[in-house]
């Protein structure tokens, strides 16, 4: 019997979704005799408290300080649940907030530690954790031998948010003294994207180098359009100015976070595109190259022209 | 070529290519020997090997680089085990002479398979692995352009559908192959047959009332057929068999002209023709179809009148085909330069020709796409570059590589840039100082310094060196 912990973040007093998502794969690896509790960290933690007690949650423990941003704050309050409670898993959502605190909070209390956790299971009583590795070239397994404590943050968009009206009661506790070293100066919203939804689209048709021409575009917006696609790109046709940068996909662009259907087109798979997509269960790629890395990650392959696909394609919508 | 021994070029630019190899075998870096390896005295070039090839991993590194020099991975071909082999056959720069190595040396058929597909292999190469035993080697040499014309009509008479697609498609098959190809394929194959600009004229006649929709459309993309099939496909009822005899470029234009066609998809690929006449511009330039007047507003033969038009429309993305139109007046642009959409003003700002009054528009702008098309434009004022190149957004700051006139402070800040990327690319730039460029030796990304190493080498003139 032992206890695992979700730590929830908010922004500006609103739960991050993200804090459902860990709170999924916290139930997933719950066993018998185990509870759940979820901490958080706000200036109304009560406020937050209904929203966090969904199904599968024992406990919420509300920590009355501020709906700032303090890391080293978070960071205090892991040290002392630790200290306290003694928990078998702290999981909490990979995102800006987890990067700041997350690895000094493991280093700090010597707790098992892997990031952006794809996947969870039990093995035995033994937890293991699916990550990628070597830019998302490999998917490691990971376990935690001889750890009493571990702290796992989950990949935003890959679990689903937890949901399901739960009975948690509510604890209070008072915030630790933590030494503040960070000042938050405030958050910056990403760029006006003109209505491009990248990280929100479920489908998204991209194009790369193999579209040769700014004239050529077009004809793949008005594919995108026809079947019910996001036009994405990779990297160079952005910086050609040939497409939005909202439209990148990759390293340097955006996350297709939502996606399930990703068709690339004249993209040859290189692995700075490929840690915007390589996630997405369906991809189909249209390459000329046979050889192309594209192929490696494609559930359907097609080596041909991507404007012959493309006209073939318009003859089925 | 830097050589240690003296040849024609000044004594100056010797002595430092000599300090260039001396530095990059002192500190014994796998990527910056890459870089200069092409540019060094035979003699040299077996010193930087050992810093190469010194290691099984380094090796097999070299050989998958397909910015690995050709002669280095023709070296590498000499007993090479099979993962080298196999990356050897894969790399996309190694040349003939090392895979005809390799297919004497290699047996194993994923790597021959390579070999047959391979854009270096030669006839000779073609016609060996023509007759492997392997299937998928027969198939990749079908697949392979180079493949002569006589391996392709042996090719032909075996049962395999991959073969046979892949032959229907060779520029090498003749019109006797493809007639006994028709016999022998299935519909796809059939189909691919008939969009052969070889297809003999007998099975072009019977593609022209097949009732197989497929046959119809590929033989309205067949650039040999003659017109009058040409005009009746132009009727068909089907409109993606139209559709395809639209883009054919054989077509001629008053045909088009005299289509009065009922299905948009249609209109938009007329719109995309590069010869109309002018009432048939005025008319797309009017259609209902919004995608007919996007593809229709890029178009160069519009008029003056019909691109003001055009830029007034309520669509964002036709106002930014006319911001793109190569035709599109002054005035015009300066008035799209303060268009609401950031997009429509980034089809502006991309443009050399933009007047200084639409440039300075612009100017003001605070949107990523507009800066980054600002960044590339060699019109847009120094001092703006330079804030161009200190923004912080990498990708707006990344524009400055695309600028042949940037100026040097600008280029500066991108050699010294956070992001990889940026410092990786702005090596190649024809301004940026080989002192700079000497810097990035230094640099933590691989590719970086093999991009500046390679730069230096071939200028053959580098600053002195840190040791
Ligand atoms: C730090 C860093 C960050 C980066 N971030 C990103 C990023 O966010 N997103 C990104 O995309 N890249 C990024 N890159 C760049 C990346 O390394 C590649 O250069 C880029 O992804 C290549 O784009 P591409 O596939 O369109 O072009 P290419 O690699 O040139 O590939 C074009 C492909 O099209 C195929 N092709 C050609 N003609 C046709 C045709 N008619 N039909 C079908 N196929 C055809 C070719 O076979 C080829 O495979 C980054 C690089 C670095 C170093």
């Amino acid at each position: 019997m032992s206890e695992i912990i979700v730590i929830a973040i908010q922004r500006d007093g609103e739960l991050r979704s993200s804090s459902l998502e860990a709170i999924t794969a916290a139930r997933g690896v719950k066993q018998a005799g185990d509870t759940l509790s979820v901490a958080i960290v706000a200036a109304n933690p009560q406020g937050l408290a209904g929203a966090l007690s969904v199904e599968g949650v024992d406990e919420v423990i509300a920590v009355k300080a501020t709906d700032e941003f303090q890391p080293d704050l978070i960071e205090a309050v892991v040290g002392a649940l630790v200290a306290e409670r003694k928990p078998s898993l702290i999981v909490t959502a990979h995102t800006v907030d987890a990067w700041s605190f997350a690895p000094a909070a493991a280093i700090k209390n010597g707790l098992g530690f892997a990031t952006d956790v794809m996947a969870l299971r039990r093995e035995g009583a033994d937890l293991v954790a699916t990550r990628a590795g070597y830019a998302e070239k490999v998917l490691m397994d990971i376990d935690f031998p001889g750890k009493d404590t571990v702290l796992l943050t989950t990949r935003t968009n890959v679990f689903e948010p937890a949901s399901g009206q739960g009975s948690a009661k509510v604890t209070e506790m008072a915030a630790p003294a933590a030494d503040i070293a960070t000042k938050h100066e405030g958050w910056k919203q990403p760029a006006d994207a003109g209505g491009i939804d990248i990280p929100g689209s479920e489908f998204i048709l991209s194009i790369g180098r193999g579209v040769a021409d700014e004239a050529n575009v077009e004809q793949f917006l008005e594919l995108a359009d026809k079947v019910g696609a996001t036009l994405g790109c990779s990297r160079p046709i952005a910086d050609n100015g040939w497409l939005p940068k909202a439209r990148q996909v990759g390293q340097s662009g955006q996350l297709a976070a939502s996606c399930r259907l990703y068709v690339a087109m004249g993209v040859s798979g290189s692995v700075q595109h490929q840690w915007g997509m390589k996630h997405v269960e369906n991809i189909v790629a249209v390459n000329t190259d046979p050889e192309a890395s594209i192929f490696s990650i494609a559930r359907y392959g097609i080596v041909g022209d991507m404007f012959e696909i493309a006209s073939e394609l318009e003859n089925h919508f | 070529m830097m050589t240690a021994v003296s040849d024609n070029r000044s004594l100056d630019g010797m002595c430092n290519g000599v300090a260039l190899t001396a530095r990059v075998l002192a500190v014994g870096d796998l990527y910056a020997a890459l870089g200069i390896y092409s540019h060094v005295e035979p003699a040299v070039r077996s010193e930087l090997e050992t810093v190469i090839l010194g290691t099984r991993r380094q090796r097999l590194i070299v050989a998958a680089a397909p910015y690995a020099p050709r002669n280095l991975l023709d070296a590498l071909s000499l007993g090479a085990d099979d993962g080298l082999a196999l990356r050897l056959a894969k790399n996309t720069s190694t040349p003939a002479s090392a895979l005809r190595r390799l297919m004497a040396q290699c047996s194993d058929p994923r790597a021959r398979r390579y070999l047959a597909s391979h854009p270096n292999a030669d006839a000779a190469i073609l016609v060996d692995l023509s007759r492997d035993d392997a299937i998928e080697v027969q198939q990749a040499v079908a697949g392979n352009p180079a493949t002569p014309g006589d391996v392709v009509a042996r090719l032909a008479g075996i049962d395999d559908a991959l073969i046979q697609r892949a032959i229907a498609a060779s520029p090498a098959a003749d019109a006797a192959t493809l007639a006994k190809l028709w016999d022998l394929g299935d519909d796809w194959v059939k189909a691919d047959i008939v969009a052969h600009p070889n297809c003999p004229a007998t099975l072009l006649a019977i593609a022209t009332s097949a009732p197989d929709v497929r046959l119809r459309r590929k033989l309205a993309a067949n650039p040999m057929i003659d017109q009058s099939a040409l005009e009746r496909l132009l009727t068909d009822p089907d409109d993606s068999v139209r559709a395809a005899a639209v883009r054919n470029p054989a077509i001629l234009g008053e045909e088009v002209d005299a289509m009065n066609e009922a299905s948009a998809r249609v209109r938009r690929l007329v719109a995309r023709r590069p010869k109309l006449s002018a009432d048939v511009i005025e008319r797309l330039a009017r259609d209902p179809d919004s995608w007919v007047r996007r593809w229709i507003a890029r178009h160069p033969d519009m008029s003056a009148e019909l691109l003001a038009e055009l830029a007034s429309s309520e669509e964002a993305e036709v106002r930014r085909g006319v911001a793109r139109n190569s035709s599109c007046p002054a005035h015009l642009l300066v008035r799209l330069a303060a268009d609401p959409a950031p997009w429509v003003q980034a089809g502006v700002a991309l443009r050399e020709d933009a007047p200084a009054e639409a440039i300075s528009i612009l100017l003001n702008t605070s949107d990523r796409d507009v800066l980054g098309a600002l960044g590339r434009n060699r019109n847009t004022p120094a001092q703006r570059l330079v804030a161009i190149a200190r923004h912080d957004d990498a990708d707006v700051r990344r524009a400055i590589v695309f600028n042949p006139a940037a100026p040097r402070e600008a280029l500066v800040l991108l050699a010294a840039d956070p992001y990889p990327l940026n410092r990786a690319m702005i090596v190649g730039h024809a301004r940026l100082d080989d002192a700079a460029v000497a810097d990035l030796l230094d640099d933590p990304e691989p590719q970086v310094r093999f991009s500046a190493a390679r730069r230096l080498a071939r200028h053959g003139n580098q600053p002195a060196l840190k040791p």
